[in-house]
């Protein structure tokens, strides 16, 4: 028997999705795009990385089945293969939620390859990397950062520049998102039409980006 | 033996009563038990033997009456307190730590220390305890030549013979032992009745649990029969056969001889 | 004294002595760890860098204090779900008490050491429930530490909101200062190692850990007094899942509610002290076996990253690990008894 409770779904999806009434969540595959373009543009691709002397990137997700990293990671990694040959990608940081396992992965990842960059796909991921290329001293100096999501470390640690800082977070739009679910509960409970799908996309934050946009993207916990 | 009454008990219960909950697993029990003397305590199952050596042991206190160790009236508080008073208790299969050494377990709550600062930070001595253990051993007639094989590796009969070492060693005035010949073979029970009778001539109180009514009638020089909780007869072993002893512990003959 | 008991056992020949240093389980682990950094080497010669090599005391770190808690407790007969839990929550908590004093720029070893003594308090109380539903509401320890690290891991959310604790890089950069390969956040973690291996071996509280573990009633009836050595044995290990969780506050410069909770670091632990040889029976069980298994899946888990293995395969990697080193034990337990 179907239930009659109407459910809608921010951010990360599952795989009941389609008995979903609406589903408000950000653009990963324009957000994944965003952040191989933003870590390209970090490391100096057209210049550093060449045919003859590859960059390796490391990229970290919290867990492997999570759709939004899935999502995220595969657009990451379908645009580099694309547009910046001249990268290999190692095989992907399993994070589990944890920046102090990000951390340890990504050390090894620091210590056997030539890391250039390092694609930290949530906010767990960002803090080990960052913590993980602070740690390393000056065997991380040359390595850049590009994280997902406006968590107030990340901001604090992109403001802050210097060893192990992000270079570029791709941002969702938490507000925004918000706010269309309840607009679109409101319109059903009432008999109207709603998108039964509604991506957002993302906004690539930069150090340069003023402090008064990074406020209005910085996640604020409950 | 013949008891003479003036001498002291090196242990005495009066009137001791224990019950678990509503139930009723000692009543009135007064026993006397002298230096150099081995009582054997026996009864059906359920009879009170444990119970009994429970608080006289210490672990267990009961709801009323008294222990008296050498005339002085004692109340333990822990198993720790009833040896310090020089009662060693050897329990039913289950006196040693199996995965602890020979010389760890005859040294088990007894650790000697390191001299020195070493000591006071609570350091032990192991070679010491090693050393010393086989002394004892062999004080009580149990030869080992490694005490640092731990106890998992000795045999049932080995490992009771260190048991029953173990407490004699440190008894001053009064050992049980509960069931000391279980599960052994004759010419292993054989070795412990022999340890014993040596506990005896050493002048300790040896108190004697067990089934085994040919091994009672062989190493006791008296008899107390529990049952139901109460002490229904209390008589030097020349009274008994195996036949009259049955009798007294089921019951079936209530007046005998 | 006419008597004579006779324990001797059969002569211990070479034959026998040989077949005992085999079948030892350290001797096995030392083998197996310098077999897998050969490996590793083998595969990628930079794992023999300084740098790798201080990556892996790092990460040994992490695990080695609760492993040897884990280790406490069950020599003890027990078992300690909460470790990794009430790391987290000590992080966390900590991480919040002591960010004021980094805003305001107090001095990094003040702020340091005032986090290590907060963590070693939360860390305490939560060892002190799990203790206190052991010894007075007689649940079995499963049960108990389970409760235990249910409570932590929710506290530690609910403290956090799911966000970091803290912001603090300094801690970062000092976690990361030492000499060679050897940091001094990892030095003072080795210098605790070695004194819980000699309180454990060498000392009258360990052998008593030994004795109940081993048989609790024996130990009772030798006058130790069990509940109280088994209340410290909870806190102790209580108090080094707090000292963990400090650690990773100083690794990562913040405290995560995730911490030792979502890697499940409670049952690596525990799996660190099968490998070293202990039973979970209790009364079995080596520093020695615990630091080297500790130290065998360090170099697993690292050593497979550092060569690109897929993380899908890690996992993989050391539930095999686990099962050859609980088969090992069994094999030993068995030709033992028949010799």
């Amino acid at each position: 028997m179907r239930s009659h409770i109407k459910v809608f779904n921010v951010d990360s999806g599952s795989s009941y999705q389609r008995n979903i009434t609406s589903w408000v969540t950000g653009n990963n595959t324009q957000g994944g795009k965003a952040a191989a373009d933003a870590l390209a543009t970090a490391m100096n691709y057209t210049k550093d990385c060449t045919a003859a002397k590859k960059c390796d990137v490391a990229i970290g997700v919290s867990s492997l089945t999570t759709s939004t990293d899935a999502a995220r990671v595969a657009a990451f990694k379908a645009e580099v293969t694309a547009k910046y040959p001249n990268i290999t990608m190692l095989n992907d940081v399993v994070s589990q939620s944890q920046p102090s396992v990000a951390q340890s992965a990504f050390a090894q990842d620091i210590s056997a390859h030539n890391l250039a960059g390092i694609f930290a796909v949530d906010g767990t991921d960002a803090e080990g990397a960052t913590a993980a290329v602070k740690a390393a001293g000056s065997a991380g100096a040359s390595i850049k950062i590009v994280g997902y999501d406006g968590y107030a470390n990340n901001i604090a640690s992109m403001v802050a520049g210097g060893l192990g800082s992000l270079s570029a977070i791709i941002s969702q739009q938490p507000t925004l998102e918000g706010m269309l679910i309840i607009k679109y509960a409101v319109a059903a409970l009432q008999g109207k039409k709603v998108p039964h799908l509604q991506t957002l996309p993302n906004i690539t934050l930069l150090p340069s980006t003023p402090a008064s946009v990074l406020a209005k993207y910085q996640y604020v916990a409950s | 033996m013949t008891i003479a009454d003036e001498r002291t008990p090196v242990l005495e219960l009066r009137n001791i009563t224990l019950h678990y909950g509503s139930v009723e697993a000692l009543h009135d029990v007064s026993i006397k038990s002298y230096a150099g003397e081995v009582i054997g305590l026996v009864g059906d199952n359920g009879a009170g033997k444990s119970s009994l050596i429970k608080v006289i042991s210490g672990v267990n206190t009961a709801d009323s009456g008294e222990v008296i160790v050498d005339g002085v009236r004692r109340h333990w508080r822990s198993p720790h307190d009833s040896m310090a008073a020089g009662i060693e208790t050897l329990y039913q299969d289950s006196g040693l730590a199996p995965d602890l050494s020979i010389g760890s377990n005859i040294f088990l709550g007894r650790e000697k220390r390191r001299s020195g600062l070493l000591g006071r930070l609570g350091f032990v001595d192991q070679r010491g305890m090693e050393r010393e253990a086989l002394e004892q051993l062999a004080r009580v007639g149990i030869t080992i030549p490694a005490t640092q094989r731990t106890v998992s590796e000795l045999s049932g009969g080995q490992r009771q013979a260190v048991a029953i070492g173990r407490a004699i060693a440190w008894a001053k005035h009064v050992i049980i032992l509960d069931e000391p010949t279980n599960h052994l073979g004759a010419r292993q029970s054989a070795e412990v009745l022999k340890v014993i009778k040596s506990a005896r001539e050493q002048g300790l109180s040896v108190l004697f649990i067990s089934h085994s009514l040919p091994h009672v009638l062989e190493v006791t020089d008296r008899i107390i029969v529990l049952r139901l909780g109460r002490v229904v007869r209390d008589a030097p072993t020349s009274e008994f056969t195996v036949e009259s002893l049955l009798g007294t512990i089921t019951g079936l003959n209530e007046s005998p001889s | 004294m006419s008597t004579s008991v006779d324990v001797s056992g059969s002569e211990v020949t070479t034959d026998r002595r040989l077949r005992r240093v085999v079948t030892n389980q350290q001797f096995v682990l030392f083998v197996v760890l310098i077999a897998l950094i050969l490996f590793f080497a083998s595969r990628n010669s930079l794992f023999f860098r300084v740098g790798e090599f201080s990556n892996l005391f790092t990460d040994f770190s992490g695990l080695v204090l609760i492993a040897l808690a884990e280790t406490y407790v069950i020599v003890a007969g027990g078992i300690d779900l909460a470790v990794g839990s009430t790391a987290a929550v000590s992080g966390v908590v900590a991480a919040g008490w002591i960010q004021p004093l980094v805003n305001h720029g107090v001095n990094q070893a003040v702020v340091l050491l005032v986090g290590t003594l907060a963590c070693a308090f939360i860390g305490a109380l939560a060892g002190g429930l799990s203790a206190l539903l052991i010894t007075a509401f007689d649940l079995v320890p499963f049960v108990a530490t389970l409760v235990t690290y249910s409570v932590g891991a929710g506290l530690a959310l609910v403290i956090s909101h799911g966000a970091p604790v803290g912001y603090n890089p300094g801690a970062i950069y000092w976690s990361a200062s030492g000499i060679g390969m050897i940091t001094w956040l990892v030095a003072i973690v080795l210098v605790l190692a070695v004194v819980l291996g000699v309180v454990l071996h060498l000392t009258v509280y360990g052998r008593y850990n030994f004795a109940i573990g081993s048989n609790e009633f024996a130990a009772r009836a030798a006058g130790i007094a069990v509940r109280r050595h088994l209340i410290s044995v909870y806190v102790l290990a209580g108090v080094l899942a707090g000292l963990t969780g400090m650690f990773f506050y100083i690794r990562s410069g913040s405290g995560a509610a995730t911490t030792g909770v979502t890697n499940s670091a409670n049952l690596v632990a525990i799996a660190a002290v099968v490998i070293g040889g202990a039973s979970l029976t209790g009364g079995v069980g080596r520093w020695a076996g615990t630091m080297l298994g500790a130290a065998v899946l360090t170099v697993v888990s690292d050593g497979l990253i550092f060569i690109n293995v897929p993380p899908t395969w890690i996992q993989v990697v050391v539930g095999a690990l686990i099962a050859v080193a609980a088969l090992l034990q069994s094999f030993r337990r068995r030709s033992r008894r028949v010799t």
